[in-house]
């Protein structure tokens, strides 16, 4: 049983689709699986929001597709990371660290005492 | 990320749309397989396996809507559906299909026609014009007895004294038009041809397409150079294109060397009439022409004559009040130069001229001639027969909803969403709207070069669809129809009570839609009763137009004018060419008779200072001109003399002045006494006194509408000055047919170069009741249009109701109505509507009336012949309109209405 999950906002999906494509080209499902491997299986990735989120990645020009054979000889459509794709990566990481930052801050202030 | 690049994304979705969806089945596939694969390595038996990885995996359609709306083209999909069933829709209902097209695309081609019409003449900015917002026409005003006259033309010495005493203007231009012979020999014809300044082209961002344009000092009085710049056209057509720099080309009086050609399209500021060719404005002024040598050499002094037009360009940072101020005190100064000049001139304060910079379009000015007026007019008329469309239009439509109540009902109640619906709905009349725009733009082509002809003098030009504004309106029309006739009964009929309106069928109809119906009826019928009203007005003026007594029978005189091209003539010359033409014309046969005359009616007029003894001045009673002329000119024009006698070949130079004056002429001057006997003195004071030896009736020299006929004639033998002089033949035949056979035999007895012209006077008399042939024409099109429209209006609504009614009708029909008694019925609401529609149009047309007024001619706006005449034709029509289905509800079966639920 996964452990679990948390729900991911949209955008930060994104950014972790991103991310898992620093490394090399990937299929679909091998995106979702390497961010559950990642996260040392803390997130999953709800399927049904992946391919949606990978179209719109492609529209915005962050990601290309081309479909090639796997290693199993079957027909696969491959993701890769474009340049601008990895400067938005850099962004939203950035982002990502003040955002999360600032939550920490407010999370950890203890209420004036008297 | 770049707009374009996404753009070309949605595109490619949308055109590679199946092999992406093929795309889509495939990748979730493979996923599925992995997934599977996965869970089977995890210990999972190959269908549980399976059966989790679909789970996980979450809803396959959701999944591909959700892609596919991130792809971005779910609304283009979804239009491109709902258009695909607008488009069945409407083939399913053919009758409603092509009277909704066929209505929307004469209304609103109609507009498009006038749009046209009106842009070109008022709004369009010139070809080639460099920043067109600081370009103004200098309009002059003054006053003239009391009230403000504008005009526009100007002597040339004034354009000189405005560029030397301005300082708001970067630069100035004069310019002028006349139609001169072009060419030599058997190859000259009129053409018009544009006198211009050197700095007039500086205007324009146009460089030549051969050559040069004029250069400043090809420009100066007292005589420009004999150059000439070609238009493209003209080029084209008599040249061939070739090179022609340095050919010499003879127009008018001057042997013009040919300097440049202008681009293709240039026309300068009057396009709807575009000069063959260009002069310098000086070499024209400078140029004896008919005037005589004296003016040519006075023409940048004198102020006199006032013939050309200014162009201006205001300095960046001056405003247009800035510089108006500017050239008004400059106008002030040169008056007062004018004053010095000739000291009977008003002075400035006297007449307080003032400048005004306005639109270079003379139709957007301060004075638009009658076709930029009327062009207006029936653009609101234009507009009125869109409003009567788009009420039929809705009304159809509304009609159609109101039968699909129990549908619409049933997928609300199904759970569509109210929007949905809507957006149907909208897209059926977008669809509707963009056909009836096809629609307009044909009717536009065709009508349009029509009404082009008639309101803009060359019926050339681009055609409709190719000009990109008329096009831009014509889509915004369309789709502000389209939206207004969709939304609005969609909204009426998706109220009331949704258990009811499924239960009930057509019994149980809203009745809200009906009384919108029947309210846009109304509206339907005031519009085209007031529209008709406006017609049977301007029809009547017409006539009153042509039942006036003219003075004189046009129908079969034909004017003469000599074209001199260089030819000088002493005062003596002058008198035996003019004698010799004369006894040539007099010796064709068909000739009844022949007279000279100093101006012609509507073309020209004479005059000069009149001294009467015993009246302190003259000027105040109105305009008098004078005819210089021969014995036998009341008998060529056909007037009568009413006492005392014509002009006779004994007054001849040296023998006593006598003059014929008119009728009211006579009545004005001399109030208490016989004119006849008395005496006035022309030009000046001291001249020998004029008598008078008879009186004529009344001739309409100068206007139609015009209330002054004070004219006299004079015996051209005793009074020589003046210029423009022609000829007039009386013939026993029709002038149309012999006017080439008299120019062929006048033309061989003309020395040299020059040439006469032949008009028939009916022609020009054609042209001055112009203005009101315009309004009658166009107001009936339009009227009977908007008759047309409502009538077919009329009878869908009636026809629609007596089918919902076919149920009361059949109970009525059961309980002992006659078949009079259900005609009755029918043919009264029809009755009542058009009734209604009436009274509003009359109310309407008697609002308006104010503004129509000055437009007619001897014809009240609020005529009740005209009132009444309309509300019968309207309330005739309404009956017609319900007979048929008059008819049908009288013939009613009881029985089988009763037993129908009906539709």
């Amino acid at each position: 049983m996964p452990p679990e999950s948390s729900d991911l906002l949209q955008g930060t999906l994104e950014m972790l689709v991103l991310k898992a494509l620093t490394l090399e080209p990937m299929h679909g499902w091998g995106i979702g699986h390497r961010i559950g491997q990642l996260s040392r299986d803390a997130l999953e990735v709800q399927q049904g929001s992946l391919y949606p989120a990978l179209q719109r990645m492609l529209r915005k020009g962050w990601i290309t597709s081309e479909w090639r054979v796997t290693e199993h000889n079957r027909r696969a459509r491959y993701y890769r990371l474009t340049r601008a794709g990895r400067r938005q990566l850099e962004t939203e990481a950035a982002a990502w660290a003040r955002a999360s930052a600032a939550v920490n801050v407010i999370l950890r202030a203890r209420p004036a005492e008297g | 990320m770049s707009l374009l690049s996404d753009l070309g994304q949605r595109l490619r979705a949308l055109v590679f749309r199946r092999r992406l969806e093929r795309e889509l089945t495939e990748e979730m596939a493979f996923h599925l397989e992995r997934e599977t694969a996965a869970r089977i390595q995890a210990g999972a038996d190959p269908d549980r396996a399976r059966r989790e990885a679909v789970r996980a995996f979450g809803g396959q359609a959701a999944w591909r809507e959700a892609t596919r709306d991130a792809r971005g083209t779910r609304y283009l999909d979804d239009l491109g559906r709902d258009l695909r069933h607008a488009l069945r829709g409407l083939r399913r209902s053919p009758g409603f299909t092509a009277t909704v097209i066929l209505t929307l695309g004469l209304g609103i081609g109609a507009n498009t026609a006038m749009f046209n019409v009106v842009d070109r003449l008022m709004f369009r900015p010139l070809a080639y014009l460099r920043d067109p917002g600081s370009v103004h026409r200098v309009y002059w005003q003054q006053l003239d007895r009391g009230a403000v006259a504008t005009y526009m033309s100007t002597p040339y010495a004034r354009y000189l004294d405005l560029e030397r005493w301005t300082t708001s203007f970067a630069r100035m231009a004069g310019f002028s038009e006349r139609d001169l012979a072009v060419g030599e020999g058997e190859t000259a014809r009129e053409r018009r041809v544009g006198v211009v300044s050197a700095s007039y082209f500086d205007f324009f961002d146009a460089r030549p397409a051969l050559g040069r344009f004029f250069s400043h000092d090809e420009d100066l009085p007292p005589r420009g150079a004999a150059v000439a710049v070609l238009s493209h056209a003209f080029w084209q057509s008599e040249f061939g294109g070739r090179d022609v720099l340095d050919q010499v080309l003879q127009v008018g009086d001057t042997r013009a060397r040919i300097i440049g050609v202008a681009p293709r399209g240039f026309a300068g500021v009057n396009d709807a009439n575009p000069p063959a060719l260009w002069l310098p404005i000086t070499t024209f002024a400078g140029s004896p022409g008919d005037r005589g040598a004296s003016d040519a050499r006075l023409f940048a002094t004198s102020y006199q004559s006032s013939w050309m037009h200014i162009m201006v360009r205001r300095r960046p940072g001056v405003s247009r009040e800035e510089a108006e101020a500017d050239a008004t005190q400059a106008l002030a100064q040169s008056w007062r130069a004018a004053v010095a000049q000739d000291p009977r001139t008003p002075t400035p304060e006297q007449a307080d001229p003032r400048v005004v910079l306005s639109s270079v379009r003379p139709g957007a000015g301060p004075v638009p001639a009658l076709e930029a007026r009327t062009a207006t007019w029936v653009l609101a008329v234009a507009a009125i027969v869109l409003l009567i469309a788009l009420a039929n239009v809705a009304n159809l439509s509304l009609g159609r909803a109101l039968e699909r109540q129990r549908e619409t009902s049933l997928r609300l109640a199904l759970g569509v969403s109210r929007w949905r619906l809507v957006r149907h709905a909208l897209a059926e009349s977008l669809l509707l709207a963009l056909l009836g725009g096809v629609a307009a733009l044909l009717v536009a082509h065709w009508a349009g070069a029509a009404i082009r002809r008639m309101l803009i003098a060359t019926a050339a030009g681009v055609p409709v669809w190719a000009d990109g504004r008329t096009l831009g309106v014509t889509l915004v029309l369309a789709i502000v129809t389209g939206v207004v006739v969709g939304v609005v009964p969609t909204l009426v009929s998706g109220r009331g009570d949704l258990a009811s309106s499924l239960r009930g069928g057509a019994r149980g109809g809203v009745s809200g839609g009906h009384r919108l119906r029947g309210s846009l009826l109304v509206i339907q019928a005031a519009l085209s009763v007031m529209l008709l009203i406006g017609a049977a007005l301007f029809v009547r003026s017409l006539q009153a137009v042509r039942a006036l007594p003219m003075g004189y029978e046009p129908e079969r005189v034909l004017l003469v004018n000599r074209i001199l091209r260089g030819q000088v003539f002493q005062d003596s010359t002058a008198a035996q060419m003019r004698r010799l033409l004369m006894e040539t014309a007099r010796g064709i046969p068909g000739v009844e008779s022949v007279a000279w005359m100093s101006s012609a009616p509507f073309v020209s007029t004479s005059n000069t200072d009149l001294f009467v003894p015993g009246v302190d001045s003259v000027a105040q009673l109105g305009t008098f001109t004078f005819q210089a002329t021969t014995p036998d000119y009341f008998r060529t024009m056909g007037t009568r003399i009413l006492r005392g006698r014509g002009l006779a070949d004994a007054d001849q130079r040296g023998a006593p002045a006598v003059a014929g004056v008119s009728e009211s002429m006579a009545r004005v001057l001399w109030p208490t006494e016989d004119a006849i006997g008395r005496c006035f003195r022309m030009r000046s004071d001291t001249m020998p006194c004029t008598t008078v030896v008879g009186i004529a009736e009344d001739m309409v020299q100068r206007e139609l509408t015009g209330t002054q006929r004070f004219h006299y004639y004079v015996s051209i033998d005793q009074y020589t000055r003046t210029w423009g002089n022609g000829m007039l033949v009386r013939l026993r035949g029709d002038p149309v047919v012999e006017a080439e056979g008299v120019r062929r035999t006048l033309q061989r007895v003309m020395p040299g170069a020059s040439y006469v012209t032949v008009l028939p006077l009916q022609t020009i008399v054609g042209d001055a009741r112009r203005s009101w042939r315009l309004g009658a024409t166009m107001f009936t099109a339009f009227g009977v249009l908007a008759l047309v429209v409502a009538a077919v209006g009329l009878y869908g609504i009636i026809s629609y109701r007596v089918t919902q009614r076919l149920h009361e009708l059949g109970v009525r029909a059961a309980l002992g109505a006659r078949h009079t008694d259900l005609l009755r019925l029918v043919v009264g609401q029809s009755l009542r509507l058009a009734v209604a529609g009436v009274v509003v149009g009359m109310l309407l047309a008697l609002l308006t009336s104010r503004w129509v007024e000055p437009l007619l001619f001897r014809q009240s706006g609020t005529d009740p012949v005209v009132y009444g005449a309309v509300s019968g034709l309207m309330l005739v029509v309404a009956v017609v309109a319900s007979v048929v289905p008059a008819r049908r509800a009288a013939r009613v079966d009881p029985n089988a209405a009763l037993r129908a639920e009906g539709a």
